[in-house]
């Protein structure tokens, strides 16, 4: 349903790919709060440069086809864009001079899991709510039995 | 305007400059990473939690849809759960006595999620007519038996992907959407309150597939998208978002909050989950599992969950498999799709039971399981 992994078999939209085609459409004009597609142009600064390069790329190699007013336009919208971003990588960049390592975060992620009494763990910090075994109990079956599944449990 | 060879180079120098402190980012991100929870925690001496292969029971097989089942949500306060299927239908479930309460047939079939209000009263479900429907359960249904829709949002301009209610607001909704944005929505007036990404820089570049609700502090939520990031929001201010987290290989299927509301976990098609810091960026923990003896590509994490302490996080995955990983330790210690009683397939969505005592699966096999730890002869202990 969601893309490649699925084998392709379901009624989902294909992913990305109707915006690969659209290039003349880019520049219509939209009402109310419309978004802009994001110019092909630019799709190669926006992929995340952290790590390993992304196993697969959606976008094709970037070339200029169009030369006329709507290339300078979108180039023009593209070059604002990549300044924005500039500006805000930088601003990340600054934030990281200062920032503490994840050796903080990870101590917290510990802790934090000691906090609540965890109903699937096998051992937990009390106190026990008897709540948790309410899964057990019998239920009164009603007469639409076609609904009453618990044949499909590991007990019955 | 300037000559479009001018143009191409500032273009070309622009992107340059971006890509090159992209790398300084990486590389100064690198170093603050000193040390994963895994690492950590092994230093600590933390024992890994060791559960039994019948610890955790089957109690509850939901049977009744008759198309692969996409989605599905818990009630906050009550025990019922609403799915989406393939076959066009919302069936809202009692899970503690298995009954279906409410089957209503969807005017557009092609379903992708849904969600439950948070006073139970309401659900809501949005797929391929790029629309988010409401139902109210308590409206009488028509003489066909349809239960009327009593509101459709509309205004995305592609499929809806994810959507949840804003915790204890009946009246706000976020939608995640193959448009690339986000979008807060006022389901009594059925109005865009916000936009998220889409003509704004700081937006996903590609679909969007997830979203999740900061319970702690509800201004904040995160989106996964096909451009392989997450996406940290503030609602009130949709221009851009606040943090842009890298590190996934492949599109991002599934984010959820942590329970302490200051990290969240991730799931994706490059078949490994995340854990990261919402403040700092940093990425915590990588969950991979061994790749199996052929090589094969590794499978696709489709849905992920934590228990309500955040010691277990649970990823279903597209060849069938749920395994159970240990946070802290960063170990596998169960495999739900292994165990008897398991689905027959993929395992689409998964959801944890407001008071973390049940977890819900539901699968390409039609069903839903409901599995709980089996019921203790003995006083729990401290740990």
């Amino acid at each position: 349903m969601r893309g490649e992994a699925n084998g392709g078999e379901d009624l989902g939209q294909p992913r990305g790919e109707d915006r690969e085609h659209d290039e003349e459409g880019e520049e219509r004009q939209n009402g109310g709060a419309a978004h802009q597609r994001q110019p092909q142009a630019q799709r190669p600064a926006a992929r995340p440069s952290s790590g390993q390069q992304p196993q697969h790329n959606p976008t094709p190699p970037v070339t200029m086809r169009n030369v006329g007013y709507v290339g300078k336009h979108r180039l023009s919208a593209a070059i604002a864009r990549l300044d924005q971003e500039l500006q805000s990588l930088q601003e990340e960049l600054n934030e990281l001079e200062t920032m503490e390592p994840a050796s903080t975060a990870c101590q917290d992620v510990i802790t934090s899991t000691g906090g609540k009494p965890d109903p699937l763990l096998p051992i937990t910090s009390g106190p026990e709510n008897s709540s948790w075994d309410r899964w057990f109990q019998r239920v009164r079956s009603s007469r639409s039995n076609k609904w009453w599944a618990s044949r499909g449990s590991d007990f019955s | 305007m300037a000559s479009v060879a001018d143009l191409k180079e500032k273009h070309a120098a622009a992107t340059a400059s971006v890509n090159s402190l992209r790398e300084r980012l990486r590389q100064r991100r690198e170093m603050l990473l000193d040390t994963d929870v895994a690492r950590y925690s092994k230093v600590q001496g933390r024992a890994p939690v060791s559960f039994n292969p019948t610890d955790l029971v089957c109690c509850r097989t939901l049977q009744g849809h008759s198309g692969k089942v996409y989605s599905l949500d818990w009630t906050p306060e009550k025990n019922w759960i609403v799915s989406a299927s393939q076959d066009g239908r919302l069936i809202v479930w009692n899970a503690l006595t298995s009954q279906k309460t409410h089957a209503i047939k969807l005017h557009c079939p092609w379903v992708m999620t849904c969600a439950f209000a948070p006073n139970g009263q309401s659900v809501a479900c949005g797929g391929l007519d790029s629309a988010c429907s409401i139902f109210n359960l308590n409206s009488q249904a028509d003489r066909d038996g349809n239960m009327p829709v009593s509101r459709i949002l509309t205004g995305h301009k592609g499929y809806v992907s994810s959507c949840q209610y804003v915790p204890d607001q009946e009246t706000r909704l976020i939608t995640s959407s193959g448009d690339q944005t986000c979008v807060l929505w006022d389901v009594t007036t059925g109005q865009r309150i916000s936009i998220f990404g889409g003509e704004f820089p700081s937006g996903h570049t590609a679909d969007v597939q997830s979203v999740s609700i900061n319970s702690s502090n509800t201004n904040m939520f995160v989106s996964g998208s096909c451009d392989a990031t997450v996406r940290l929001w503030d609602i009130r201010i949709a221009s851009r978002a606040v943090r842009t987290y890298h590190g996934h290989e492949g599109d991002v299927n599934s984010v959820k909050f942590f329970p302490d509301g200051h990290r969240f976990g991730t799931g994706s098609e490059d078949g490994t989950c995340r854990l990261f810091d919402m403040r700092t960026g940093h990425q915590l923990q990588v969950y991979s599992r061994e790749p199996d003896r052929n090589d094969n590509e590794l499978p696709a994490v489709t849905s992920i969950a934590f228990s309500i302490s955040g010691r277990l996080l649970f990823a279903g995955y597209s060849n069938g498999d749920c395994y159970v990983w240990d946070t802290l330790l960063a170990e596998v210690v169960l495999n739900l799709g292994n165990l008897q009683n398991s689905h027959d397939g993929r395992i689409s969505c998964l959801g944890m039971s407001s008071d973390g005592s049940a977890l819900c699966t539901g699968s390409w096999d039609k069903n839903l399981k409901v599995r709980t730890f089996k019921k203790r002869l003995f006083p729990f202990t401290t740990s």
